[in-house]
């Protein structure tokens, strides 16, 4: 049981960790960020980091939006907007080895410890809570942006896991 | 463009990240036209100040038409 347990762990942080490469990669970012994290969490299929979200009363498809809009702000505060790249090709890093800023590292392992802890699978909302729990640096800001109470997102994403282990 | 003074350590780091963002973009999309037009890896590297090597790694992946901000 705890071998299987440990199986899916792996499985559903492999994806977790591929999506948040891919999105940042996509936005022509070659080292995913805790944000990046939080938006691969969001799409997880156990649809607990979304669940962690509507509990608040909130639309976790507007995190996204919610980063562009404090990455646009702090830009405007220096009289530069951000540059449009529709359709305009980028590179992307050589393939290899798994890169990632010290804030994604740090969230997701924030993340991993409690699900460790808590000995039940790791899920998209360990992810959140872990989120919740930080306080400066893009993800509190765009969190921030969204009205998102802190603690009370904690909690929701607590009752959300609990909710995925009933 | 204003860069701003310290004197606000919240709004002038938050500004830091944003252009470190915004540069990474700005390079990826202009080494990617670069490519594109024939420019050599070392050519590249010269322009940004770094290794060959370091150009290669960094940007060697394949290229992507980015459909959003």
């Amino acid at each position: 049981m705890i071998f299987r347990k440990k199986i899916q762990d792996m499985k559903t942080i492999a994806v977790l960790l591929k999506r948040a490469e891919q999105i940042a990669a996509d936005g022509g970012i070659g080292q995913p960020g805790a944000e990046h994290l939080v938006l691969a969490a969001i799409e997880l299929p156990d649809g607990t980091a979304r669940a962690a979200f509507e509990n608040c009363g909130l639309e976790a498809s507007e995190f996204g939006k919610a980063i562009d809009n404090v990455h646009a702000s702090a830009l405007s505060a220096i009289g530069l907007e951000p540059a449009k790249y529709d359709n305009v090709e980028q590179t992307a890093p050589a393939p290899g080895v798994y890169r990632s800023e010290v804030s994604m590292q740090e969230l997701f392992q924030a993340a991993a410890k409690s699900a460790r802890a808590r000995k039940s699978p790791f899920t998209g909302a360990d992810v959140v809570a872990a989120a919740a729990e930080l306080d400066q640096g893009i993800v509190a800001q765009a969190l921030s942006e969204m009205g998102a109470d802190r603690e009370r997102l904690h909690f929701s994403a607590g009752e959300a896991i609990e909710a995925s282990a009933a | 463009m204003r860069i701003p003074t310290p004197e606000d350590p919240a709004i002038a780091l938050t500004a830091v990240v944003a252009m470190r963002k915004e540069a990474e973009r700005l390079e990826r999309a202009a080494v990617a036209k670069a490519l594109s037009d024939g420019w050599t890896w070392e050519r590249i590297a010269r322009a940004l100040g770094v290794s060959r090597q370091a150009a290669h790694k960094k940007h060697a992946g394949r290229t992507r038409a980015d459909g959003h901000n």
